[in-house]
């Protein structure tokens, strides 16, 4: 028969590196990346395996993106339990950044030039570390949204959650990561 | 007239979806008198381009590897489990479960 085990041990070797780089930039956690590898090397091992269409990275991306949502999905629906009064159309929570009458609290600044700060290391190694600090499920939603490039009719399908969801929580994930950026980039510049 | 807590509502959903009508009209309207409402929008662009580019760099960057332990875990489950499947197709008897 097919799909020797030596196959998969080669599977490994030639992709574990890529593939895990691939979750990591998604999941933003080196144990979480390792076990969606794991898991996705055991499905491509345990499915009808390997049917030659695709190359064997671009068929094994396939799986892994599903294992990443299918992380998302699980985390999703816990954060959604402990939190089910986050959610409204009116975006509650967001009276911190704004005053009486809507109007900004502490209005934004000037970031100045968008391509000369894109390659400014400090800026983004401080993104990162806004990215770190948002609560979990926002920054899922936002790193699925903007990392993944998923649109939204499939972000609230594949999480299951609501339109109306969708956006508060992306809406939040900005107002919190320009919110950091300014107080910890930009003040101590 | 849209204030400020509401425009940047609609310009964080235009990320995400074409506006009605009415609500570009909106939005646009505030954006001509209301300075921060106009850098709130540029930073929503700067900062989907940015944690792009920080995904890529992750992507791309080498020097990140599945650590010595993790592989030798990962290779140990493949096993088993490639093991399994072996005498599965050996026996296809004791495979069925029902």
């Amino acid at each position: 028969m097919t799909a020797p085990a030596a196959h998969q041990h080669d599977w490994l070797a030639e992709h574990g590196d890529y593939l895990y780089r691939y979750a990591l930039a998604r999941l933003r956690d080196p144990h979480l990346a390792e076990d969606a590898v794991q898991e996705t090397l055991l499905a491509a091992l345990a499915g009808s395996g390997y049917a030659g269409k695709a190359s064997p990275r671009t068929w094994l991306t396939g799986i892994l993106k599903h294992k990443i949502i299918d992380h998302f999905r699980r985390q999703q629906r816990e954060t959604t339990l402990e939190t089910p009064e986050d959610i409204s159309d009116d975006a509650p929570g967001m009276d911190e950044f704004f005053a009486e009458r809507g109007h900004w609290a502490e209005p934004p600044q000037s970031w100045g030039d968008p391509g000369s700060l894109l390659q400014q290391d400090q800026f983004l190694q401080t993104l990162q570390e806004c990215m770190d600090r948002l609560p979990g499920n926002l920054a899922r939603i936002f790193l699925l949204r903007e990392v993944e490039e998923t649109d939204n009719d499939e972000i609230c399908k594949e999480l299951e959650i609501t339109p109306t969801n969708a956006w508060v929580m992306l809406y939040r994930a900005r107002m919190g990561l320009r919110k950091c950026l300014e107080m910890n980039w930009l003040g101590g510049r | 007239m849209l204030d400020c807590k509401h425009a940047t509502q609609l310009a964080s959903q235009a990320m995400e979806k074409q506006l009605t009508f009415r609500q570009q009209m909106a939005l646009r309207f505030h954006l001509l008198m209301c300075d921060a409402c106009t850098q709130f929008t540029r930073q929503l662009q700067v900062l989907r381009k940015a944690v792009g580019q920080l995904g890529r760099h992750i992507e791309n960057d080498e020097r990140l590897v599945l650590s010595k332990h993790a592989r030798e875990r990962i290779a140990k489950a493949v096993a088993i489990q490639a093991r399994q499947n072996d005498e599965a197709r050996r026996n296809p008897d004791l495979d069925s479960t029902d």
